[in-house]
């Protein structure tokens, strides 16, 4: 949730189920595995960047803005990457899906349509 | 005005009314449903299976028609391709969505450490054999936390598939990585000395007031 203010747009059903989940025996050591291998993520990122600016994807940046963990340069971060990528900062946390729905299938749906 | 005149102008009037009205309603059926502000009706149910791949039983969402483009949606932690959910109730009658979970996540096998190395090099690849395995050749990448990692990984193998890519809040970028990564950061210098302070803020919502240690 980080900051968002629009606290009652969030089902608590999905709080206590994703706690329930991470709460099983082995959840916690397989997710720190997983964590300490974040590290390699962060020494990948120039190859990814490098990757977006030589193939210069069809891209679509949909940011929620009250993500506590990402920083809200990230989203500006892929338009140098990609010149042409639609940017799209909305009101929301770092899982958008869960209170933005409507607003971020419309903006997916849009963006696959300009595809065709 | 005369009221013969009058009479003929209102009869007029009605006619014209009348098909004002149904032009209008010929015009709002034929707006596609969601210019209409309305969802368009479902016609396909969301399918909830496994598949073996790579010796591990895969779960995933599909929905959509099959030779509609493919959405391929990769989660984020804490949560499954059951964040996804909300797009199976607003995108399945254009698209075709596929929403797996990964080794380790949601209804996917969870094998033990030593059976299974958890890194993100080794989930991109279990998921690149899933793509294989479930046919997919051609898909629109929908990633959101980890799925950024998983993504990248995946289409830096296969660039060829990719027909778009669509980032939420998924960082590619270190100055993308805010503050609150300094104790992460701390934990991947020096695991040990730092286990128990990252696994908090790591693996849990910030509402959760998890145990600290084992």
């Amino acid at each position: 949730m980080g900051s968002d203010p629009n606290v009652e747009c969030y089902d608590p059903d999905l709080w206590t189920d994703e706690f329930a989940f991470l709460s099983q025996p082995g959840q916690v050591d397989i997710q720190s595995d997983l964590f300490y291998d974040y590290r390699t993520n962060v020494d990948s990122y120039p190859k990814w960047q490098a990757w977006m600016r030589e193939r210069q994807p069809r891209l679509l940046v949909i940011w929620g803005k009250y993500d506590p963990s990402f920083d809200l340069s990230e989203p500006e971060a892929y338009r140098r990457d990609v010149p042409n990528a639609e940017v799209h900062i909305i009101d929301a946390g770092h899982f958008a899906l869960d209170t933005r729905a409507y607003e971020i299938a419309a903006l997916v749906g849009q963006f696959m349509k300009r595809q065709k | 005005m005369h009221p013969f005149y009058f009479a003929r102008w209102l009869g007029f009037l009605k006619v014209s009314r009348m098909v004002l009205v149904v032009s209008l309603m010929l015009a709002i059926f034929q707006l596609p449903a969601h210019a209409q502000g309305k969802e368009r009706p479902l016609k396909h149910s969301t399918v909830y299976r496994t598949i073996q791949v790579d010796g591990l039983s895969i779960f995933y969402r599909e929905a959509g028609p099959k030779d509609a483009p493919t959405l391929l949606l990769l989660h984020g932690l804490p949560s499954s391709s059951r964040m996804f959910d909300p797009f199976f109730a607003r995108l399945s009658d254009r698209y075709h969505l596929i929403a797996p979970d990964y080794p380790g996540f949601g209804h996917s096998d969870w094998p033990d450490q030593n059976k299974f190395a958890y890194t993100f090099d080794h989930i991109a690849e279990t998921m690149n054999h899933f793509t294989e395995a479930i046919g997919l050749s051609r898909y629109t990448l929908y990633v959101q936390d980890y799925g950024g990692p998983v993504g990248f990984r995946m289409a830096l193998v296969n660039p060829d598939r990719i027909e778009a890519l669509i980032v939420q809040n998924a960082v590619a970028h270190n100055e993308g990585l805010g503050a609150i990564w300094k104790t992460r950061r701390a934990f991947w210098a020096d695991r040990s000395a730092n286990e128990c302070a990252s696994r908090k803020p790591s693996v849990t919502r910030d509402y959760a007031d998890a145990p600290c240690g084992e």
